[in-house]
């Protein structure tokens, strides 16, 4: 009978063809993936754990949360809170007007940093980042430098002291007419924040969500109980993450292995374009107007996502020496003796800065 | 001609294959890093997955991109000359996408997903 022995040779290939097909889904099928346009980013949410309904229920809530916070934050969105500020101080206005406690906490921690980083960070920097552009260029198109006149005049409107909170009744006002306020360097990584909390709350005991590079870990991989790998941390290993090397978008330059954190990364590569052979980045000094030249990329791990965001910016603008000392005035002791930021900055001579403790997490690669 | 069994092999084959595809274009194919842009304001990274569109509200209207095996490219944009849409396909690392009208910029910044994978990442900070 002919189809025997072709039977014998292809049946143990379909086998194990079908064999790894139930091994795959059946690994898969506690990981859950969406990935959302929000924030002027694509925020991507994973989480693992036992359920898949209860996971992508979670991840649906979690996404709900960022919506929320981008419809009171976003500058461009034309009656968000922040918008609504923007029009006042734009119309000459300088009186409160009624925020939400998400506004009032991102421009509180925004105050802090702005404060204790002397100006390096600082939210009504928009008037003059409005005269940049900094598209990449596609086809045949490039950015453009602003006049210099033109940066010096804006520059007087950027203060972040200008800026009152009332927390007690829940007040933003701005004392100067024509200010402009941005939340894009803290309003991902408290929209993150946000998130996890909404996922820790939902029971997700391992997951990842990242904005756009503005990343927070829940747990360990594959860490949740009923975890099937069983041993220590509900079973899962450290999320290990990739610090993408600023001059190779191929390469990585370290590799974190962390848990229960927040990682934020800078850099002058992200949004720049190149004039005159100089390079023009979207950092911008709020001292100078102009793109800080004080770093090329900067890392921040921190116990929550939008102290990180914001500690990165301020760190890049202030360049290693300071940046490093804002990062320890930052740093409080964690529950297992290390400190709750670190941070590892990339000099503008190619060398790496960093933090007391940051060399416990990463693994430098060649 | 055919046999019995060779015809319940038949379709054993396609079934099996039909199950494993998904599987083993994950596992081969990997993803895809690229950035998206909108009047050059905002920051977009990501990694995203095969067989996908997007949509992104731009200066002007929605331009919906599209991600697959070939690349990635505009397939609807509010433009009137809709040569974003003629330009096709980009694939590589730094070829840039723009729509002018619209002020979208769809730039890849590294398809070296196989490379992460071997060391073990699982996510970029960049």
């Amino acid at each position: 009978m002919k189809p025997k022995p072709v039977l014998i040779y292809i049946l143990p290939i379909v086998i194990v063809i079908l064999l790894f097909s139930i091994w795959y889904f059946k690994r898969r099928a506690a990981t859950v993936t969406d990935s959302r346009l929000m924030l002027g980013t694509f925020v991507e949410i994973t989480a693992m754990g036992e359920s898949r309904d209860e996971l992508e229920r979670a991840v649906e809530s979690a996404f709900l949360r960022i919506s929320e916070i981008e419809a009171v934050a976003d500058r461009y969105t034309k009656n968000s809170e922040i918008s609504k500020l923007n029009l006042m101080a734009k119309r000459g206005g300088v009186g409160e007007i009624p925020v939400s406690d998400d506004i009032i906490e991102m421009l509180d921690l925004a105050g802090e940093v702005s404060e204790r980083s002397n100006g390096a960070f600082d939210v009504t920097i928009a008037p003059v980042v409005d005269l940049w552009d900094f598209s990449p260029g596609g086809r045949g198109v490039g950015g453009r430098v602003p006049d210099k006149g033109k940066i010096g005049e804006r520059l007087r409107l950027v203060d972040y002291r200008s800026v009152v909170i009332e927390k007690d009744n829940n007040t933003v006002s701005l004392r100067k007419a024509g200010i402009k306020l941005d939340l894009g360097g803290i309003a991902k990584g408290y929209a993150v924040d946000e998130a996890v909390k909404v996922l820790r709350k939902l029971g997700v005991e391992s997951g990842v969500i990242n904005a756009g590079g503005d990343m927070a870990v829940i747990g360990y991989k594959g860490g949740y109980k009923g975890g099937h790998k069983g041993g220590g941390n509900n079973g899962g290993t450290p999320w290990r993450i990739g610090i993408q090397d600023p001059r190779n978008p191929n390469g990585l330059i370290a590799v974190l292995s962390l848990n229960d954190v927040s990682v934020v990364t800078s850099g002058d590569y992200e949004r720049y374009f190149i004039k005159g052979g100089k390079r023009y980045h979207h950092i911008v000094d709020p001292k100078t107007g102009y793109p800080s030249e004080a770093a090329i990329s900067v890392t921040v791990i921190a116990k929550n996502t939008a102290l990180a965001d914001t500690l990165a910016t301020a760190i890049f603008v202030l360049g290693p020496e300071m940046g490093i000392r804002l990062a320890e005035d930052f740093a409080g002791k964690t529950d297992d003796g290390g400190n709750s930021v670190e941070a590892m900055i990339v000099g503008p001579d190619g060398k790496f800065y960093e933090t007391g403790g940051f060399k416990d997490i990463v693994e430098y690669l060649d | 001609m055919f046999t019995r069994a060779d015809k319940i092999l038949i379709v054993v084959l396609i079934v099996i294959s039909a199950l494993s595809y998904p599987a083993i274009r994950h596992l081969f194919l990997g993803g895809t890093f690229v950035t998206i842009e909108v009047s050059g304001k905002e920051r977009r990274v990501v990694r995203i997955g095969l067989d996908r569109e997007v949509t992104v509200k731009g200066k002007i209207g929605d331009s919906i991109i599209r991600f697959d095996r070939k690349g990635v490219r505009f397939v609807d944009s509010p433009c009137e000359d809709r040569s974003c849409i003629e330009a096709g396909y980009i694939k590589d690392e730094g070829e840039v996408l723009r729509c002018e009208a619209n002020d979208v910029t769809v730039r890849i910044i590294g398809v070296d997903d196989k490379g992460t994978k071997e060391k073990g990442i699982d996510f970029i900070t960049r």
